[in-house]
């Protein structure tokens, strides 16, 4: 054992769940096997909204194996209590946990998107549960369907939701100051549409989830859930149960990325646990988890701003409309980080904003790392360098004077900015891109008419947050428990969920430092349940703040406990005792000390407990990050070759800086895909996704970007553990909008729709060269002229 | 139904399988390898890759009986008992685990590289790696733990 001599809070302590994960005994949910399990799958709609006249039962009943069918023929009558639910799981938090037009219902006689569950099957072996889902007989009335927000927003669309006039899944405007005015005082207005894609979380795990009925008539669920406490109120509420009778229980988690953080496959395979009696394992096919699990939302933006000679923006109009799809789910919640993100990173003295969610009959839009944040950046980080570019202004500069500063309101907290890390992060960020060389040569571009390949670089900046406290309507809680055992081990119970993350491996860092004991005799207990305080889960970037926080609080509460109890024996004040190694020693007197294994097995056999309970404070603090792309554009084929990417985040304080260095990578891997290829493509006419497999939904490779380059800023937030902030997702909002910036610089052309595939890249190029409405005399030579 | 005679993991055994069970399932199911992940079905992700006469295979491409006659090693036997192999211990020690569901399929193409080329470079490892997808996108930790593994195993 090391004992704190060094810090462990800061150190590269290797993962707790490394080994296990490298040797292959780690396990996941699809490992796990239970006595008299039984096996169910999913039979999907093919129809992108419809009415369902007869599930036809008796051919797949005939089949060998097949032991119940559940559809909306049968379930109401075997499971009479149940309602509909938030796949979300924030209905419980709504003011009277009521139920809103677009809530979800188990296999509903209405089908609204294509791939939505129709029956649920079980048999005795997974093969016979796909072949029988497979060949379910479904008699369908196909209705009218909506098939994106175009169509939804017309007065003749059918209405996909009672209770949704217009298909209005949600609205939020904001305004302030004078846009009218501030636009006519502007040297430069530029209006342009922005549009972005529905992207896939990918997650290498397939959904798949295992139940056990109880003898209590309740449940218990392993999934890969991101919150299993709000799992457990949502399963609870929806079939009747008292939230003692469901736990909820997260084994390994494969990946989540915000596809757990929401109900899947859990309450169809707690449906078949209820009404058999028997152990249930359902599993998602890889191409049922791409089309029916929730995707990030598309959305178009149209945009108006007005810049300064300075690139500042003075005034922004916006009119945003997101793509909910067919249910409402997490939409209420990313609609106002979308609208909060607009004017969150920048003084903008004069907005006038209103963002609309459309229901329409496409897969369900929700949870995804960034949480509307990456669709907010894409136009206003892409718009801020056209702005900066016709007013001739190094948009790195024009950022820097409209950045917010410590001191300034923010959008998520009414308590000012305390410290700022994103001056840090833009200067590094610059530095290590060498950004003045690269836009001093005034680059590449000279005329747009040349061939060959271009090269640019380009940037983005983000404030964002850590965790949700402070928005509105929404429930943010971590708590935790510390006990330190008679041996000195330690066992923490929180319910912060690893998706890979590592959280479970900071939270065991905190604990031992906190306490003074060595990182190795600490343990963090499964994300269960039925043996964890509260928490509101892994999302919003909040785990390590929240979580963090109630841990460390727990932590000292414990060690209290401990010199509390030392102080008696050693007869000196509590205060003036410190542990020392494995001592627990008098403040200037060495003498006076005493084992600590000593202490804590007389305090056992006295009675005593050396335990903390320790709750997050309804606190939020502002994360920072900036990013710097440097790509390569081939003019004739459009292709675009990303050669470096810098991303610079700060992060408070790095608890493990490896792991931190690993969540700054991989979200820019995975902001570079929502660049240049990610997309879940909807045939227009059918509802049918087009590419739902890992064949044709193009995840990037190792072979597909650079290795990206970290810089990790640290101006600690008074009120997080050790100073940490959130860490997840920064990064990934910034990738899109770099790569884009680098484009522009590069070529002068402008793309403005995700992914910038060469095909749409090439006709941007195209546009430039043929004087369209990218008409510029060439790149950063412009003349300062912009376009209404 | 069919008779595979292989050796997996130094251990030969024999067992009847259906002509069609995937070689992933029978790993699994049958012999309770549970390490081999199975991520896409389809052979495009790589987590179920496993060696079959040292050449890394998506074991969710290939039938049970076209094991019969082969030597097939999966993530449980990298390491002797307790003793990791180089790869697993440069793994953990720099990071390169995230979920770790990809983890195991990258290690037996890590191995398999390392087979044929002590000593890759970054670029040669990177292009190796192009068949194994990695959400968590620890592409930078793998590499540094695979050139790591290079040099440790020399």
């Amino acid at each position: 054992m090391t004992w704190a001599g060094s810090p462990i809070v800061g150190s590269r302590t290797p993962k707790v769940d490394a080994a296990e994960k490298v040797v292959g005994t780690g396990r996941y949910v699809d490992d796990l096997s239970l006595p008299g399990m039984v096996y169910a799958r999913l039979a999907r709609s093919p129809y992108p909204h419809a009415r369902i006249r007869e599930v036809s039962t008796e051919s797949a009943l005939g089949q060998p194996g097949v032991r119940l069918i559940l559809s909306s023929e049968n379930l109401p009558g075997l499971l009479p209590d149940l309602g509909p639910y938030d796949p979300a799981c924030h209905d419980f938090e709504r003011e009277g946990a009521v139920s809103m037009p677009g809530d979800f219902r188990l296999v509903d006689s209405t089908i609204r998107h294509v791939g939505e569950p129709v029956a649920v099957v079980v048999a005795d072996s997974d093969g016979a549960a796909v072949e029988a889902a497979a060949t379910l007989e479904v008699d369908y009335e196909p209705l009218p369907a909506v098939l994106d927000v175009d169509q939804a927003r017309l007065e003749e669309a059918p209405q996909i939701h009672q209770g949704a006039e217009g298909n209005v899944a949600g609205n939020l405007r904001r305004s302030a100051g004078d846009v009218e005015a501030a636009l006519a005082e502007s040297e430069v207005v530029l209006a342009h549409r922005f549009s972005t894609s529905r992207q896939k979380q990918a997650q290498l795990e397939p959904t798949c989830c295992v139940v056990e009925p109880r003898r209590d008539g309740g449940v218990t669920v392993w999934t890969p859930h991101q919150a299993p406490h709000r799992a457990r109120r949502t399963l609870a509420r929806m079939f009747g149960l008292g939230l003692n009778s469901v736990r909820v229980v997260n084994p390994l988690i494969g990946g989540a990325f915000g596809k757990g953080d929401g109900l899947t496959a859990e309450p169809y395979a707690v449906a078949a646990a209820l009404v058999t009696r028997r152990p249930i394992k359902l599993r998602y096919s890889r191409h049922e988890d791409l089309v029916g699990t929730e995707a990030r939302h598309p959305a178009v933006f149209d945009l108006t701003a007005g810049f300064d000679a300075k690139g500042r923006i003075l005034a922004l109009r916006g009119r945003v409309t997101m793509d909910a799809g067919a249910y409402l789910s997490h939409t209420p919640r990313v609609l106002p980080v979308i609208l909060t993100q607009l004017t969150a990173t920048y003084r903008i003295p004069n907005v006038d904003l209103e963002v609309t969610a459309l229901f329409t009959n496409t897969p369900v839009s929700g949870a995804f790392r960034g949480y509307g944040g990456p669709q907010a950046a894409f136009a206003l980080e892409h718009l801020i360098d056209l702005g900066a570019r016709a007013v001739n202004v190094d948009p790195l500069e024009a950022r820097d004077r409209m950045r917010i500063r410590t001191g300034d309101s923010w959008g998520y907290s009414r308590r000012p900015i305390d410290t700022s890390g994103l001056e840090e992060c833009l200067r590094l960020g610059a530095e290590a891109i060498g950004w003045s060389g690269h836009r001093a040569k005034e680059l590449w571009p000279r005329a747009c008419d040349q061939t060959g390949i271009r090269r640019g670089v380009g940037m983005a900046c983000v404030v964002w947050k850590s965790g949700i406290a402070g928005k509105a309507g929404a429930v943010d809680q971590s708590g935790a428990t510390v006990v330190v055992n008679p041996d000195g081990s330690t066992l923490v119970a929180s319910a912060a969920c690893d998706l890979g993350t590592g959280i479970k491996t900071t939270l065991a860092q905190i604990c031992a430092e906190a306490l003074g004991l060595p990182i190795e005799s600490v343990r963090v207990t499964e994300s269960d349940t039925g043996v964890t305080p509260y928490d509101s889960g892994a999302h919003a970037s909040r785990s390590l703040y929240r979580a963090g926080r109630a841990v460390e609080r727990a932590a000292l509460e414990a060690k209290r406990e401990i010199l509390t109890y030392a102080a008696d024996l050693l007869e000196a004040d509590p205060g003036d005792l410190q542990f020392d190694g494995d001592r627990i020693v008098v403040r200037g007197a060495p003498d006076r000390s005493a084992a600590l294994f000593d202490v804590l097995e007389r305090g056992f056999r006295e009675g005593r407990r050396f335990e903390g309970v320790g709750t997050a404070p309804l606190e939020n603090a502002p994360s920072f990050a900036a990013q710097f792309a440097e790509v390569e554009v081939d003019l004739e084929t459009g292709g675009v070759r990303v050669t470096r990417l810098v991303a610079a985040q700060d992060v408070g304080k790095a608890i493990n800086p490896t792991i931190v260095e690993g969540q700054i990578q991989g979200a820019v891997h995975q902001g570079l895909g929502y660049a240049l290829t990610e997309d879940l493509v909807i045939d227009p006419e059918t509802g049918t996704v087009l590419n739902g497999s890992f064949m044709d939904y193009r995840v990037l490779t190792s072979a597909d970007g650079p290795l990206v380059e970290t810089i990790v800023v640290e101006q600690g937030d008074p009120t997080g553990p050790f100073g940490a902030k959130g860490a997840g997702e920064p990064s990934i909002i910034l990738t899109a909008p770099a790569v884009a910036n680098a484009i522009l610089h590069a070529t002068g052309a402008s793309v403005r729709k995700l992914p910038m595939t060469p095909e749409r890249v090439l006709a941007a190029i195209r546009g430039v060269k043929l004087g369209g409405e990218q008409a510029e005399p060439g790149a950063l030579a412009g003349n300062g002229s912009g376009t209404v | 139904m069919a008779e595979v005679r292989c050796v997996v993991n130094g251990e030969l055994l024999k067992a009847e399988v259906k002509d069609d069970r995937l070689l992933c399932d029978f790993l699994r199911e049958d012999l309770g390898l549970l390490g081999t992940r199975v991520g896409c079905r389809e052979g495009v992700c790589g987590s179920c890759n496993v060696l079959l006469g040292g050449f890394p295979v998506r074991s969710c491409l290939f039938l049970a009986p076209q094991a019969d006659g082969e030597q097939i090693t999966t993530v449980e036997g990298l390491s002797e008992g307790d003793h990791l192999h180089p790869l697993q211990r440069a793994f953990i020690d720099a990071g390169a685990v995230q979920c770790g569901f990809c983890t195991a399929g990258i290690l037996i193409t890590a191995k398999a590289l390392l087979d044929r080329n002590p000593e890759p470079s970054e670029h040669e490892v990177l292009e190796a790696l192009a068949g194994n997808l990695c959400r968590c996108s620890a592409y930078g930790k793998i590499v540094d733990a695979i050139r790591k593994a290079a040099v440790s195993s020399k």
